[in-house]
């Protein structure tokens, strides 16, 4: 500690008090002190503005001035330093005030010594050192984050350009498989349209995996954001539903659509919330053999008239309880080979929750082994038209 | 019947859509940048532009801004096709006039669909087979 040094400046308009206070200092052998003093207020603080004061002891009593004032302005003045209140006659009360107005620590005149002055100092220059040690954390912690957002900037804008470079191609791999499919290029043999259908199927099976990669780089680094709007919710799942039912056909399987009456409109964005719908039919179409039945239906949830419930129910093979909760987490699918070979990277369910949980709802799966698996999430009621058709029905009545 | 304007960097992004419209009776005429997609359009005369956003040396908005401002061009519908997910380009598309917004790959099917509505033609019987 021998080579540690502290600037201190007294403010005391007392001239004996101030001598002592010198004096017990230079009696501080084992840390270097250099000492300042003013005689008032005014003075002080003038002093305090040049800056390099460690600590200041500070006089209660200062002439017209009280030292809280001094104190407050101190404060004010966002200088660094600490500042010890000295108070006369063991006055706690103004010890307590000065300790509630910033003040580092107090220090009754009647008990000066060196012993004492050495202690409050010391206390003071730790609390500095700890205080500094915090700034330098707070300021590291600062960086790291600036630097964290610059590469999640860097990384989105990273998966940008990569799906923009694999959708152009892909684009133009649909499209001309499309055109000769159709006829356009010359009449096409039914094996050669077998094939390219084929092949057309796996480009737009490739589409969607890009898809759901942006998808989840983008909530990954917090920029997946909804446009909400007033939407029927019954309309929006049976839309879904039979745009699906080719493929649940192509399955050999029944794809049926339950919706309760007179549902209150949602406030949703409707393509986020299909996309989560296509999801989970298409989940369902995977998991289930052909010959059984897949429903989707949307009812008002019997906990609460704020959300409604949308479930996905198939008769599938069901989900083992232990996976149950793992489902939903992103790449569960690619670290877990039993399902590896049902394809995809598995971002669908966790992109769903992802979506769902940004609308504020809840997702969640029951399933039991050889009987089948229903995914149910919630969607919030749109409060302010049914707020007015709650009107509309009074007025009716 | 119409003629069509594509303005696409991509060159068999623009073929395939060249096939798509002449196969429907239109005249593609096709513009590989947006320098070219104005003196393209001006020569032409489009009934309706396909505009691609993302190009080097001016992008989709350029252009429509220019088409809108040409008092031989303003008013034709404008059709956006991107591979860009950006947030917001669809708003941005919206602002600069689009019709109509696809995001590639697009459903070639809907897409022709809306060009026929845009120019006011009654759309194709659904097949009977």
């Amino acid at each position: 500690m021998a080579e540690e040094s502290i600037s201190v400046l007294v403010i005391d308009d007392d001239a004996g008090d101030i001598a002592l206070l010198k004096r017990h200092i230079k009696e501080i052998t084992d840390v270097n002190i250099s000492m300042s003093s003013c005689g008032s207020a005014a003075e002080g603080l003038a002093t305090l503005g040049g800056g390099g004061f460690d600590v200041v002891l500070l006089d209660y009593q200062l002439g017209a001035d009280s030292g809280l004032t001094v104190l407050r302005a101190i404060k004010e003045g966002r200088h660094t330093c600490s500042v010890i209140m000295l108070t006369g006659r063991g006055d706690e009360a103004v010890a307590v005030e000065s300790m509630h107005h910033g003040a580092h620590d107090y220090l009754r005149k009647s008990k000066l010594s060196r012993d004492s002055l050495r202690r409050v100092l010391n206390n003071a220059m730790e609390k500095r050192r700890l205080e500094r040690m915090i700034e330098e954390h707070r300021d590291h912690l600062a960086r790291t984050n600036a630097e964290l957002a610059k590469r999640n900037r860097e990384i989105e804008g990273f998966y940008h350009s990569v799906s923009h470079e694999l959708k152009t191609p892909l684009t133009s791999i649909k499209e001309f498989l499309g055109i000769v499919l159709e006829g356009l290029a010359g009449p096409i043999a039914a094996e050669q349209r077998e094939y390219l259908e084929i092949a057309l199927e796996s480009a737009s099976e490739m589409g969607r995996t890009i898809g759901d990669l942006l998808d989840a780089t983008r909530i990954e680094t917090g920029k997946l954001s909804l446009a909400r709007a007033t939407e029927s919710i019954g309309e929006l799942v049976e839309r879904i539903a039979k745009a699906m039912s080719p493929t649940a056909e192509q399955c050999g399987l029944e794809l049926t659509c339950r919706i309760e009456a007179d549902l209150p409109s949602v406030l949703v964005d409707a393509e986020r919330i299909a996309q989560v719908l296509r999801n989970l039919i298409s989940n369902a179409f995977k998991f289930t053999p052909a010959g059984k039945s897949v429903e989707v239906a949307a009812a008002t949830d019997p906990d609460s008239d704020e959300w409604i419930v949308v479930t996905v129910a198939d008769t599938g093979r069901g989900i083992e309880p232990e996976l149950q909760e793992q489902i939903f987490e992103r790449l569960y699918q690619v670290t877990h080979e039993d399902y590896a070979t049902e394809g995809g990277l598995g971002l669908g369910l966790s992109i769903s929750k992802d979506i769902v949980e940004l609308h504020g709802g809840r997702i969640s799966v029951a399933s039991e082994l050889d009987v089948g698996t229903t995914f149910s999430f919630t969607v919030p009621v749109d409060q302010a038209s049914a707020a007015s058709v709650e009107q509309e029905r009074l007025v009716l009545k | 019947m119409s003629k069509i304007l594509i303005v696409e960097d991509d060159k068999k992004i623009a073929l395939s859509l060249s096939v798509r419209l002449r196969a429907e009776g239109h005249t593609p005429v096709v513009a590989h940048d947006a320098i070219m997609a104005i003196s393209v359009a001006l020569r032409e005369r489009p009934d309706l532009a396909i505009l691609d956003i993302s190009m080097p040396g001016g992008n989709g908005f350029q252009v429509a801004d220019r088409i809108q401002s040409n008092v031989h061009l303003t008013g034709i519908p404008m059709v956006f096709i991107t591979a860009s997910r950006h947030q917001g380009i669809r708003e941005r598309a919206e602002e600069a006039g689009a019709s109509a917004f696809f995001e590639k790959p697009y459903d070639i099917v809907a897409l022709l669909d809306c060009i026929r509505e845009l120019l006011g033609i009654a759309p194709l019987p659904t097949a009977q087979d």
